[in-house]
């Protein structure tokens, strides 16, 4: 049965229900193929190889006297009229009537499935190429080995009591390995074709970066270094994109307020752009339509430094008097004219290049304070590889948003940029 | 034979038959969850929010121990049938290709079902709960907060989930529990003239009243968190270092959870990537990693917080004893590397939905400190005072004049291979004996072996209340940690503060 088919009769049954005054509707149905691998072997009990099939459907539904019940159910199990009789003991009055999408007739949806299509038994066809991957780490003699290749097929629908009806289709398909415990590499891709090829690309160099970390700790004197941090994105998401959403100005959660973004406060350095194109086709970042009904758009949140809007859901769009957007991270942001690593790191000679830093999710984002080891780091001395550290990178990153050292740098390693800026650090 | 899910019987018989036939060995786990969340806003209830799903989970093995994985949320012969060929298919091409064994499985003797009502019955319809009540603990939260401190923002969450599974196996094992949560977390935020900082206030337990109780006894914590806040707003940040340290029960647990406990999983073990184990992936049981009398256990029976009764093969989960008097002791394992690491099988294996693999997880992992201190009681002053008071009593200024307090988990990591930890802190203050100076909250972290070594003295019973998640393979699992109610750690360079 469709994604389409699944939703009609709850469709209807809303459509016939006089008691409703609006409703939306998400469904969604995904095929998924995993398989996992380590040093020992492929497709162990820990990553089986494992074939993950779920059908799901979201729900708003506004009754009469302003009363919204929210939820989420599985169509196989719970029927149109069951559902409707969940929403009328669930639903509680609302501050405003149901949000709904608008949606301008001329909208085109990204494309997401590429004309090679989406692989037949795609599990079977894993397990090989799983193996491959895994017989080229193992040259290296790495300590540890985990990794994983997934495919996924997703079909959406979206429906809502404006008439409105969209269905999407999209593929996905992942990669990833860990060595060493230490670092992580990965790739995803809407073609199956461009998955493997690209996650064998830089197994020679990952390997020898993977054995420069198992050699003797080092020390360095210094306490003020530049760092190139790979995953970086995740402190820009931390301590600024997080207080850009809407809710969190509306609920006071945000270090900054409506009237900030009106003034277009300065919050980074001016080089700072922040900008996101939800639409293109086959980008890995881009999708049809979410959850709420709002469709994939391009937007600005932060220009030349200065702030430009909130990244607002339907809700708060409204609340704020802001377009409606889906949200992103860092690592899904346009950047263009990036400097490359190789020309970066030439030019600055001595600094850190942190595979990760652990546990940037428990720093307090409204001090902007942040004290974080990066287990897995290599120190660079004029240009040279000295040896591993272990270092603890202190500061305020409120301050490194501000400097005209941090930057976005491309890398042929990761298809996410790394973050470079300066920082205290103290070794251990 | 199990009580819950009995809906499935008919599917489980049909499964159980075929894979039978085929000289297939299946385990199949279906879980049916049913949660709700109340979501406060601006002083109003802005949202809630009911979800219901119910799912299979099935394992197939072959004779020889290949086996695949897969999981629908279909659940009609039809598509449980569609389900179980393509993965026997996949653990014959795995068979064929020679690759990964997981042999063990015909290692687990038959479970008999444990079936106490206590401890595996306490769900019920999540209608019958009194849904409303959680809005209204948000409420009277939401106005204490603004009484407090007027231009704070309040938010909360309450939330119900009940999680019933029923896993079924082969060998005939048929058991089955269910396990109620409830649970309330807010945040209130300062912002003054000095800057912005936040308080965290939560509770758990398995039923409302329970949460009701479990609240009430951390009422006054609410207000003291305010103005511990409104003082952080305006605190200076201290100066990074490795100095003496007096920290909470839930900061001492995250040292458990994060530096000891992960690395103490079975599976990362036998990857190779701990740091607990030794060059032929053995456990390195016997090592000396904390003074006599320290010990680090996992798995307390009771309906606490991470508590389930089986590991996710369907065997009973066995409390582990994680460190045992200073030394490595066991380790958080399962059927599949347990032997392999050369350590006891305690089936701690979890998933947490039924799409989920099971993987060796901890459950509820705490310090506990033999011969502890009296803690200095006083409920008329703060939790900074009642360290002082305790650092005084036990004689500890003699030797550090400046101690600094930490107060509150704020997350946390751990990278298994370097033994490398962190986690946040919610308070810091730095105590001498006669001033206690507040400062931003800080990062703690250091080095997993020895991180229990600087450990001088507990004091204080051992404190269980805290609750969270743990993340681990995408999969976020429900943990407790804890610990005697106030540890001391001695300056030690490889634990830094900043």
């Amino acid at each position: 049965m469709s994604i389409q088919d699944t939703i009609e009769p709850y469709i209807r049954a809303l459509e016939h229900d006089t008691s409703i005054i609006k409703w939306r509707l998400y469904a969604s149905y995904a095929e998924q193929s995993t398989v996992g691998f380590s040093k020992k072997s492929v497709a162990d009990i820990y990553q089986p190889a494992s074939q993950q099939d779920g059908l799901s459907m979201q729900y708003a539904i506004e009754l009469e006297g302003t009363k919204i019940a929210y939820g989420s159910i599985n169509p196989t199990q719970t029927n149109p009229d069951d559902m409707i009789t969940l929403a009328h003991k669930t639903a509680i009055v609302s501050p405003e009537a149901l949000m709904l999408a608008s949606h301008p007739k001329s909208s085109t949806l990204p494309k997401l499935i590429p004309d090679s299509g989406y692989p037949a038994n795609l599990l079977a066809t894993l397990l090989p190429e799983a193996t491959r991957i895994r017989e080229l780490l193992l040259e290296g003699d790495p300590k540890s080995i985990e990794g994983e290749l997934q495919g996924t097929h997703r079909h959406t629908a979206y429906a809502d009591s404006t008439g409105t009806s969209v269905q999407v289709e999209a593929n996905r398909f992942e990669g990833s390995y860990e060595l060493d415990g230490r670092f992580d590499v990965s790739f995803s891709t809407r073609s199956y074709d461009q998955l493997v090829p690209n996650l064998q690309k830089n197994i020679t160099e990952n390997l020898a970066f993977g054995k420069a970390l198992r050699e003797d700790i080092i020390k360095p004197a210094k306490k003020h270094l530049p760092i190139f941090l790979m995953g970086g994105g995740e402190l820009i998401d931390k301590f600024l994109l997080n207080h850009l959403s809407g809710m969190s100005i509306l609920t006071g959660s945000s270090r900054f307020t409506k009237e900030d973004f009106e003034a277009q406060l300065l919050v980074t350095h001016p080089s700072v752009t922040l900008s996101f194109d939800q639409t293109r086709d086959l980008h890995i970042d881009s999708f049809g339509i979410d959850s709420q009904g709002v469709m994939s758009q391009k937007y600005t949140a932060i220009q030349n430094g200065k702030l430009v809007e909130p990244i607002c859901d339907l809700k708060s769009a409204h609340r704020l008097g802001y377009t409606a957007r889906t949200g992103s991270n860092t690592g899904e942001a346009v950047l263009n004219n990036l400097k490359t690593f190789e020309d970066l790191s030439a030019a600055t000679g001595t600094y850190l290049l942190a595979f990760s830093a652990l546990g940037i999710h428990t720093q307090n984002g409204l001090l902007g304070t942040y004290s974080l080891p990066c287990a897995e780091c290599l120190y660079f001395k004029d240009g040279k590889l000295v040896g591993p550290v272990k270092p603890v990178i202190t500061g305020n990153f409120f301050d490194v948003l501000k400097s005209d050292t941090m930057q976005f740098v491309s890398t042929h390693r990761e298809q996410e940029p790394m973050l470079f800026f300066e920082t205290d650090v103290t070794f251990s | 034979m199990s009580k819950l899910l009995r809906e499935y019987d008919a599917h489980i018989d049909t499964l159980l038959t075929i894979a039978k036939r085929d000289e297939m060995y299946v385990v199949a786990r279906w879980h049916k969850r049913d949660f709700y969340a109340a979501i406060w806003r601006n002083h109003q209830l802005d949202e809630n929010r009911i979800g219901q799903d119910t799912g299979l989970g099935l394992y197939v093995f072959t004779k020889t121990g290949h086996v695949a994985f897969g999981s629908t949320n279909e659940l009609s012969d039809e598509a449980i049938l569609k389900l179980y060929t393509e993965l026997k298919h996949a653990a014959i091409k795995n068979e064929d290709l020679g690759i990964a064994k997981a042999h063990e499985i015909y290692d687990l003797n038959p479970q008999v079902n444990l079936g106490e009502d206590s401890l595996h019955y306490q769900h019920k319809p999540l209608l019958d709960y009194e849904l409303d009540e959680l809005p209204k603990i948000l409420a009277g939260l939401d106005k204490r907060a603004v009484k407090a401190c007027p231009d704070a923002s309040f938010n909360g969450m309450g939330n119900i989930e009940q999680d019933q599974w029923r896993i079924v196996r082969s060998d005939g094992t048929d058991v089955d529990f269910s396990i109620p949560k409830v649970r309330l977390s807010a945040r209130a935020t300062i912002r003054t003239d000095d800057g912005s900082a936040e308080s965290m206030y939560r509770g758990a337990g398995n039923s409302v009243e329970d949460l009701k109780a479990a609240l009430a006894a951390t009422d006054d914590h609410f207000e003291a968190g305010i103005k511990q806040a409104i003082e952080q707003a305006a605190a200076p940040s201290i100066k990074g270092g490795s100095p003496a340290v007096i920290m909470d029960a839930e900061l001492i647990g995250m040292i458990a959870h994060e530096a000891l406990g992960h690395p103490a999983e079975s599976d990362i073990i036998a990857g190779g990537g701990s740091v607990l184990g030794d060059d032929n992936g053995r456990f390195k049981s016997g090592v000396t990693v904390a003074d006599a009398g320290i010990n680090v256990t996992d798995h307390e029976e009771g309906l606490i917080h991470g508590f389930h009764p089986y590991g996710a093969f369907g065997n009973a989960r066995e409390r582990v004893s994680i460190v045992k008097d200073g030394k490595l002791h066991e380790s958080i394992s399962d059927i599949f590397s347990a032997a392999r690491i050369g350590v006891p099988n305690k089936n701690c294996e979890r998933s947490e939905s039924y799409s989920a693999p099971a993987i060796p997880r901890m459950s509820n992992t705490y310090v506990h400190i033999d011969n502890h201190q009296n803690m200095v009681e006083d409920d008329s002053v703060s939790k900074a005072v009642i360290a002082q008071r305790t650092l005084q009593a036990n004689g500890m200024f003699k030797d550090h004049p400046t101690v600094l307090y930490i107060q509150g988990m704020s997350g946390g990591s751990v990278n298994p291979a370097g033994g490398t930890f962190m986690f946040g802190t919610q308070y810091a203050y730095e105590i001498t004996t006669d001033s206690i100076t507040p400062y931003k909250p800080v990062s703690f972290s250091g080095d997993a072996l020895s991180a229990l070594k600087s450990i001088r003295f507990g004091a204080g019973e051992i404190d269980t209340s805290d609750f969270g998640f743990c993340g681990k393979n995408s999969q976020s699992a429900h943990v407790n940690s804890g610990g005697n109610a106030l540890v001391f750690l001695e300056p030690n360079e490889s634990l830094t503060v900043a």
